[in-house]
């Protein structure tokens, strides 16, 4: 299992990265369906090249993948909220647009670029949501104000939190696990680990140089912040604007990182 | 085969915390210390304190309290 994240780059080298990010996708449902012993039907086919998640996410394990239903098709599917998010996806790529052509600032243009990816990106999640319910599946949460995080680690366990969750249950701790059992200091097992887990996450995205400093980037915050964690909220502890510094600190962070993809991330956006 | 209230017994003296703070469809979130790496020492602690090993695809299985208890009574057959 842990070879899998070759096997992607792989992939990712091979084909144009869009595909790439589609195709990673379907190779996750395979997984899942394998190894929750999914039966060899129709059923188990539709779940792995579900289109609605397969080209956004978020991403659906296999055990909460219902049989496809078309029963009441018409009355649960939410064609309000559904036209809610493409206004919301046009209007933020319209606005976007306007702004970034005004200003000649690299920081604010990154700015704007993480703002527009949110509200698309939440948005389309959000949209393939209200397809998968409509067919009788669950709702499954992929963004949980990450606006709003107060640490690098909250802020990836509130933004494509689907991703993220499998990355952590299925390469981070796995990993983690493996180099500990042979006898690495559990530490460094889980520094190099979540080096790994966020380099593979980076270079998913685009081989480049920049999301490979994106994964050591990530990788050495959120290792940082596990080990001092209990000792930052011991100092922070009697601090009445923790949270605010917390925000100020987890956004100008991510801020930073984006700084270096920007490039990447603007080809991606939905911009009239 | 080991019982559930020696295996929640065993998360909660791990954690040093009650174990009601533990049923079967606690997850990790729910638990202020459950994190990666705690995660990665529990599962190390468990299959030391009652001698037997995880494999892989169990370890992937495991998405609440339940799946761990459920996995580990099955070792202990």
């Amino acid at each position: 299992m842990i070879f899998i994240p070759f096997l992607i780059l792989a992939i990712n080298f091979s084909v144009i990265n869009l595909f790439g990010l589609t195709i990673i996708f379907i190779l996750m449902r395979a997984y899942s369906a394998y190894l929750f012993k999914a039966p060899k039907n129709i059923d188990t086919f539709i779940y792995i090249f579900f289109i609605p998640e397969i080209i956004t996410g978020p991403f659906r394990p296999y055990t909460h993948w219902s049989k496809i239903n078309f029963n009441g098709f018409f009355n649960k599917l939410n064609l309000f909220k559904i036209i809610d998010h493409l206004i919301i996806i046009l209007f933020v790529g319209i606005f976007f647009s306007y702004l970034y052509s005004y200003t000649n600032s690299k920081i604010i243009k990154s700015l704007l670029i993480y703002l527009t990816l949110y509200y698309q990106f939440r948005s389309a999640s959000e949209i393939a949501n209200c397809l998968s319910i409509s067919l009788g599946q669950s709702y499954v949460k992929n963004f949980n104000s990450p606006l709003l995080a107060t640490s690098i680690t909250d802020f990836w366990n509130r933004w494509h939190i689907s991703l993220g969750y499998f990355a952590k249950t299925h390469v981070n701790q796995l990993i983690t696990i493996y180099l500990a059992k042979t006898g690495i200091n559990i530490k460094l097992s889980y520094f190099i680990s979540v080096i790994y887990t966020f380099v593979f996450i980076g270079l998913w995205h685009n081989i480049s140089y920049s999301y490979l400093f994106f994964g050591f980037y990530f990788g050495i915050i959120i290792f940082l912040e596990r080990i001092f964690a209990s000792t930052v909220d011991k100092i922070f502890s009697n601090f009445k604007f923790k949270d605010v510094i917390g925000i100020i600190y987890t956004q100008t962070a991510h801020l930073i990182s984006l700084f270096i993809v920007s490039e990447y991330i603007y080809k991606i956006l939905i911009v009239p | 085969m080991l019982s559930k209230k020696i295996i929640i017994n065993e998360l909660s003296i791990f954690f040093k915390i009650s174990s009601d703070s533990f049923n079967e469809k606690t997850i990790a979130s729910e638990i202020p210390d459950w994190n990666s790496l705690t995660h990665a020492e529990l599962i190390i602690h468990l299959e030391n304190k009652f001698n037997f090993e995880f494999n892989l695809d169990e370890l992937m299985k495991i998405d609440n309290v339940g799946d761990l208890i459920k996995i580990i009574q099955k070792k202990h057959k």
